[in-house]
């Protein structure tokens, strides 16, 4: 057909012969099918919204925006729940292929291998880092799989009461909260020990105040420090309550003991860290893992190996009879999209560093974190708190520096400058009334370490 | 073959600069130390490479073909949102760190949130939810909390039984009772049944409007009356979103809190099932209860507000899907205000042709002009012994995604459906060939039913056995092992 006027729309194929033809074949005008709207809320006379942007303006729009962010930033001293690692090339390639980026939900296997396999590979992964028996295919991010863990915990064990520890990140904290709160379930908080840990006598008088459904720690914690978790899961499972651990820093998994090593029923935790961009805040990866025995109880996707008519290898999402669009309002979540893509990004990334790779790079945020402390400690102006407690790759330290100094001292680096704490989340120390919460990754190569120990000298 | 499968004891595909000192780190930690990270697999970079890059061949996704699904809204993705979205004054940006240094991020926020409001009449946003259901429940625990605040002997929800599974899902993950309303003879909520259940203890009735049947809800004046003066709210689902733009907005409407799936709307990519975006808008007398903090703009300062006094707390660790919210952000930009109505037009004009071309073959389930989807029947065809399911996966040997099948199901108008979403996006020619196609096995499902029945053939799996891997659970490489 020809069409005498190029379409204003890049996005939007059909030209104007081409809808005047569909119309005749439909045998209606575009007004006759709308004609069902109340006239009164129409929108007269379009939007207002500005006109389109072509492409290039597009470009040049954002470019004008994106430079009023601050320069380039090549390591962070700011963890706290989202963290600066090194993205190997590899990993964005392979999960920006079309074939993922632009698929649904694998609904229709025949055609959806590659999602399906990927997501088995993915579980897989999750299932050995976790140490669990199951693990589905991802949730939103680590604080909404934390809140889906309670909420499991309560579904099982019915109590409504869960406890939850106070070295646990805030914004985990309030979102089970937000969670919890609609049903009913009273969320107790244990206290902090001098150690930065969670205080076992505490928890030990609050399990035996009442039944509770589950326990939340987490490992590192908000502070940076490694609970005892195993000691924890002893007291917890004496009063028949879940528990709960979760991970805010997914790189820990190379290094420390979770799951069944540590007496866990369910790990839920936080995946960015496994090659995925902080993106200022999102999107990030919920990991949810737990026992088999909890296989009809758990929320989210899985995806199970079975065979076709030819007997052949081949995936398919499973132990759907859980699931919202089959159990309505019984179902054991309302999630359908989860962060799918995240998760094969996980799966890339961990398939790229390897059983050795990871490993070394867990190690070398220790050291790292150490040597930063080290440092800090050597100019005079900080200390460490909580000093014998073990750290993985971040810590707390009090300063003499005020936070507006910290930031300016450093603003000249490409780094991001550390969380500052509120007073009375720590305990005080003489002479030093600001405290941080430092991060050290792979990331900070020693030179530049060195430049920020010069800064804050 | 899985990755593990592929795996080789000594080879790697990681390569940094760093003196590998694990047992400093391990004497650091003893006690708490795992042996080993177990059974990573081993491979190179280009076995890497070539695992994933041949899964995503065997995989189909709106850049292979027409993708049709029904309620899902699989338009074009365009590829400037995904170089905008890896910016890496984007990517590189800490959600912790100060406001003043990520304004132009904000400044994008909060720029979507203006344009949102726009599109839908609605008074203020939140962009916290990770994709449409966390949408949902953010908006039902928006209603829970005020309500709690307002009239607490409120705790049900009306869902017409046409509703997405998500929406009774989210209500009674908010804490509510459900209540399920009927649907008439002509597809929308059944108003005699409305006006018996509407009384002084539910709290808000859940629509997507047009509807899972692709009709627009006719009786959306009365029914938003009727729901306002016994004291009810309203709740729109955006997942229909993509028939209305500029043409009528749901605050205008009458609805209080509405969530827009920007993965399926404003074209950012699904991903095999996420991450997608929800952001939930609300009228004034709500904004209150959004979950903090919410991007605000202050003397052309942009900042993230915390002083929400009725919050109902947070949904996320952070504020949300970011680099999603930026490819939204991008394609309403390209668009603009003509663009975006110039997509709902043609999503309803194709929703209709496809209709008009397929009615003789697999006949509506109502006889009335439909918005941006059509559910088709294939009642008739078990006489030939063949399925829908059948039908639907013959439809991937000519190259095709099929539609949502069994979905929406209220018999006697809606059995054996397939669901018909073509979008704005697919060419005349393109309808045309996935029409004919469709007519083909119509006819092949009268000469040559088992071609259907064993369907399909030329994809890289035959059909998959689901009752099998739900009796022989393995779904990770250690149940493989049996370790």
């Amino acid at each position: 057909m020809q069409s005498t006027e190029r379409n204003r729309f890049s996005f939007i194929p059909a030209t104007g012969d081409e809808q005047q033809a569909m119309l005749q074949k439909i045998g209606l005008q575009f007004d006759d099918i709308v004609k069902c709207f109340p006239g009164n809320a129409c929108v007269e006379g379009g939007l207002h919204l500005p006109e389109g942007l072509t492409e290039d303006q597009m470009v040049e729009e954002w470019d004008t925006m994106m430079s009023r962010n601050s320069g380039p930033r090549k390591a962070s001293l700011l963890g706290a729940g989202a963290y600066m690692h090194f993205i190997p090339a590899v990993v964005p390639h392979l999960s920006s292929l079309p074939g993922f980026v632009t698929a649904y939900t694998p609904y229709q296997p025949e055609i959806s291998q590659g999602t399906l396999q990927s997501m088995f590979e993915f579980q897989s992964f999750m299932v050995e880092l976790t140490d669990m028996e199951l693990a589905n295919c991802s949730l939103y991010d680590g604080a909404s799989s934390t809140a889906e863990a309670m909420l499991m915990a309560h579904r099982i064990k019915k109590a409504k009461r869960v406890i939850v520890a106070a070295t646990v990140n805030p914004n985990y904290l309030a979102t089970v909260r937000t969670y919890l709160e609609p049903h009913g379930i009273v969320v107790d908080v244990v206290r902090m020990d001098s150690n930065g840990q969670l205080s076992m006598e505490d928890l030990a008088s609050q399990l035996s105040a009442s039944p509770c459904s589950a326990v939340l720690v987490q490992s590192p914690n908000y502070l940076g420090i490694i609970e005892d978790l195993g000691a924890i899961a002893t007291i917890v499972h004496a009063h028949d309550a879940l528990f709960v651990e979760s991970f805010t820093e997914a790189m820990a998994l190379g290094l420390l003991k979770y799951g069944l090593g540590t007496g866990a029923d369910v790990v839920v935790g936080e995946g960015q860290s496994l090659g995925l961009p902080m993106s200022f805040g999102g999107p990030h990866l919920g990991v949810f893992a737990t026992l088999k025995k909890y296989n009809r109880d758990f929320p989210g996707r899985i995806v199970g190996e079975s065979v076709d008519t030819k007997g052949r290898q081949a995936f398919v999402m499973t132990l759907r009879a859980r699931e919202q669009d089959i159990r309505r309002e019984k179902a054991t979540s309302n999630i359908c999209s989860n962060h799918a893509l995240n998760a094969l990004t996980a799966a890339v990334y961990l398939g790229s560093v390897g059983e050795s790779g990871f490993r070394a790079l867990a190690c070398e945020n220790v050291a790292k974190l150490q040597k930063l402390v080290t440092g800090l400690e050597a100019t005079g102006h900080f200390t460490r708190v909580f000093k014998q407690s073990p750290v993985f790759n971040e810590a707390v330290v009090a300063s003499s520096i005020a936070p507006e100094n910290v930031r300016s001292r450093l603003a000249g680096l490409p780094v991001f400058p550390p969380l500052v704490l509120p007073r009375g989340v720590v305990p005080d120390v003489q002479g030093m009334p600001h405290t941080y919460l430092v991060c050290a990754t792979e990331m900070l190569k020693n030179s530049l370490l060195e430049q920020v120990l010069g800064a804050l000298s | 073959m899985t990755l593990y499968e592929k795996s080789m004891a000594g080879r790697s595909a990681f390569s940094f600069g760093f003196e590998e000192n694990c047992a400093a780190a391990e004497a650091s930690v003893p006690e708490f130390a795992r042996a080993a990270v177990k059974l990573l697999p081993q491979v190179s970079e280009l076995d890497l490479v070539r695992h994933f890059t041949n899964l995503a061949r065997i995989n189909y996704g709106v850049d292979t073909g027409f993708y049709p699904l029904g309620s899902c809204t699989m338009k074009y993705n365009p590829k400037i949102n995904e170089r905008m979205a890896a910016d890496p004054r984007l990517t590189v940006r800490h959600p912790l760190d100060v406001a003043t240094d990520n304004q132009g991020i904000l400044q994008m926020e909060f720029q979507l949130k203006e344009s949102l409001q726009e599109i839908t009449g609605m008074d203020d946003f939140t962009l916290q939810p990770s994709c449409g259901a966390h949408g949902e429940l953010t908006g039902m625990l928006i209603i829970h909390a005020y309500m709690r605040d307002h009239d607490a002997k409120r705790t049900k929800v009306l869902i017409p039984d046409s509703a997405h599974g998500t929406n009774p899902a989210s209500a009674s993950m908010a804490g509510f009772q459900v209540v399920t309303v009927p649907s008439d003879e002509r597809g929308g909520v059944d108003m005699n049944a409305l006006d018996k259940l509407m009384d002084d203890t539910v709290a808000a009735i859940m629509l997507t409007n047009p509807n899972t049947v692709g009709l627009f809800e006719e009786n959306i004046t009365q029914i938003a009356k009727l729901v306002h003066a016994r004291g009810g709210l309203l709740y729109y689902d955006g997942a229909n979103l993509n028939a209305l733009m500029g043409l009528i907005r749901p605050g205008d409407l009458g609805f209080d809190v509405v969530h827009l799936n920007l993965h399926k709307t404003f074209a950012t990519p699904h991903g095999g099932g996420g991450p997608g975006a929800a952001p939930v808008g609300v009228k004034k007398f709500l904004s209150d209860y959004l979950p903090t903090p919410v991007v605000m703009c202050r003397d052309g300062q942009y900042t993230l507000d915390e002083d929400r006094p009725h919050t109902i707390g947070r949904m996320s660790g952070f504020y949300g899907n970011t680099a999603v919210l930026a490819r939204a952000y991008v394609y309403i930009r390209m668009m603009g205000r003509d663009g975006l109505l110039a997509a709902s037009r043609a999503a309803v004009i194709n929703a209709n042709y496809v209709k008009a071309l397929l009615s003789p073959y697999f006949p509506p389930a109502y006889d009335r002009p439909v918005m941006h989807e059509t559910v088709l029947s294939a009642k008739g065809y078990d006489k030939y012994g063949v399925s829908l399911l059948d039908i639907a996966k013959r439809l991937m040997d000519y190259g095709y995604h099929p539609p949502t099948i069994y979905f929406p199901h209220f018999p006697p108008y809606a059995e054996e459906v397939m669901m018909v979403e073509p979008t704005e996006s697919e060419s005349k020619e393109t309808m045309d060939s996935f029409c004919d196609a469709l007519i083909k096995i119509s006819q092949e499902a009268r000469d040559n039913p088992d071609l259907l029945r064993t369907a399909p053939h030329d994809t890289v799996v035959t059909r998959v056995d689901e009752t099998y891997a739900a009796r022989h659970l393995v779904t990770s490489h250690r149940d493989k092992k049996g370790s």
